[in-house]
């Protein structure tokens, strides 16, 4: 499936990484949100159910203030269980990694290239066409 | 020493005279025991038996003062005599024990103290390695979109060596985040041996190309419950580091069971005939970033993360070294239940 139809939503609480990933795919979507926690995650997320059905694409951190990347998506997977998400972690211990495969999540390892952040974007919207 | 023998030997004396002087009386053959039992735990057992001898010496003379007849000397003297090496024999081998337990204690709790700081530096080393992750994966992104969006051959090949740097760096943390962390990959049930022996084979030709040679004693499978991936990262560690202490020698490793505080326990022992560990470069071998290597040999962080991987599959690892003989470094792990 193509991006553009799709809102890219990024959540971590490092400005410097948001805007990395924003200059690197953010061009390819139709708009693109920032969240600098996993509150703030939360607030556009049910937002956007209101606005966009939620028709987007989520990058998110794991490690974040307030709440953290994967509680908030289990709790938007029971809403949309099919969204494309792609969860961003440098310590993928051996429980994150159990609660992101049931999450049906793409794990992206830190530090990426953004040749493996294009790789995991087009595995996670790839898998949600399929 | 002397001055605790010279007081027991004292108060041999007392009650020896007090015995002498008061005949034959019942409770002096018991207070002979203090002496002896004194003698054996505080100075030795040679000592207490000089008490026992001593002892014997003085009740004869007693019953001699006293006019004792031959039957009732006999009887006695031999009956004492009985008691006193009784009493030279169960002191002793209780002492024995008791400084048995008391090595074993130290033993426990220098390995708990080790083990704790190795602790607190994993936490640390996870928790350094966590905060630079981001920044680090920021200065590579945007290397690489600069990269990405320069025609400059010059500007690229610039990004170019920050990226390979980045690299370099990553790597570290990776292997920092190893050490430091809390719990492993997914664990299935495997054989040891197979393991061990995956990770000689790899390594053969790098102990060839030193003039040394790898030799493996493997013997039933070994089964047990973990990451095959991460021992064998352990095992290559350990034979590496055995290789590269000797210029040309033989790598001896040794995978079975054995057992510690009665529990059988699955083993690998890696031997070398290199140079051996100093004393006091021991209690630092598994702190991350310590080595004894030339520069460019080696991070310091191929034991730290042997340990770290041992450890998250509830095992230890064990080093005995003698400088010039060489080192010997064992793997105890739980066996599959």
């Amino acid at each position: 499936m193509t991006t553009s139809s799709l809102r890219l939503l990024i959540a971590d609480d490092s400005s410097e990484m948001r805007s990395l990933v924003r200059e690197a795919i953010g061009h390819a979507f139709s708009d693109v949100v920032e969240a600098r926690d996993g509150r703030d995650l939360m607030w556009l997320l049910l937002r956007s159910e209101l606005t966009h059905g939620g028709d987007q694409l989520i990058v998110t951190d794991l490690c974040m203030p307030y709440y953290d990347g994967l509680d908030v998506l289990e709790a938007w997977r029971e809403l949309y269980p099919d969204h494309p998400t792609i969860l961003i972690t440098a310590f993928p211990s051996a429980d994150v990694r159990e609660r992101a495969a049931k999450l049906k999540v793409t794990m992206l390892p830190k530090p990426f290239s953004t040749t493996s952040l294009r790789r995991a974007i087009r595995e996670a919207t790839d898998g949600r066409a399929g | 020493m002397a001055a605790r023998a010279s007081l027991i030997a004292l108060l041999a004396m007392a009650i020896g005279f007090g015995d002498w002087v008061t005949g034959i009386e019942l409770p002096f053959t018991i207070l002979y025991l203090v002496p002896v039992a004194l003698g054996v735990r505080l100075v030795g057992r040679r000592f207490g038996l000089a008490m026992a001898i001593l002892a014997t010496c003085w009740l004869s003379a007693s019953l001699v003062h006293d006019g004792a007849s031959t039957s009732s000397m006999a009887w006695n003297v031999s009956g004492a005599t009985v008691i006193f090496l009784c009493a030279v024999w169960t002191t002793d081998r209780l002492s024995h024990y008791v400084e048995q337990e008391r090595v074993m204690r130290r033993l426990a709790i220098d390995q708990l103290r080790h083990a704790e700081r190795l602790n607190v530096l994993g936490t640390l080393s996870a928790g350094v390695a966590h905060e630079l992750g981001t920044p680090l994966n920021v200065i590579a992104g945007c290397a690489e979109l600069v990269s990405e969006e320069s025609a400059d051959d010059r500007v690229r090949r610039r990004m170019r060596t920050i990226l390979d740097q980045v690299s370099k760096v990553s790597v570290i943390i990776r292997r920092l985040l190893d050490f430091g962390r809390r719990d492993g990959h997914p664990r299935a049930r495997l054989d040891l041996a197979q393991v061990t022996l995956a990770a000689a084979d790899m390594l053969e030709s790098t102990a060839r190309k030193r003039g040394s040679r790898i030799e493996v004693d493997v013997g039933e499978p070994v089964w047990l419950e973990g990451n095959a991936a991460e021992l064998e990262q352990v095992m290559s560690n350990l034979i590496l580091n055995a290789i590269q202490a000797m210029q040309h020698g033989k790598v001896s490793i040794r995978v079975g069971t054995t057992t510690r505080a009665d529990q059988p326990l699955a083993c690998v022992e890696v031997a070398d005939e290199g140079c051996g560990v100093p004393a006091q470069n021991l209690p630092h071998i598994f702190d991350p970033f310590f080595t004894t290597k030339g520069v460019g040999e080696g991070t310091g962080l191929g034991l730290s993360v042997s340990y770290g991987i041992v450890r998250d599959h509830a095992g230890t690892i064990e080093v005995a070294s003698e400088l010039g003989h060489g080192s010997r470094f064992s793997v105890l792990l739980p066996l599959a239940s």
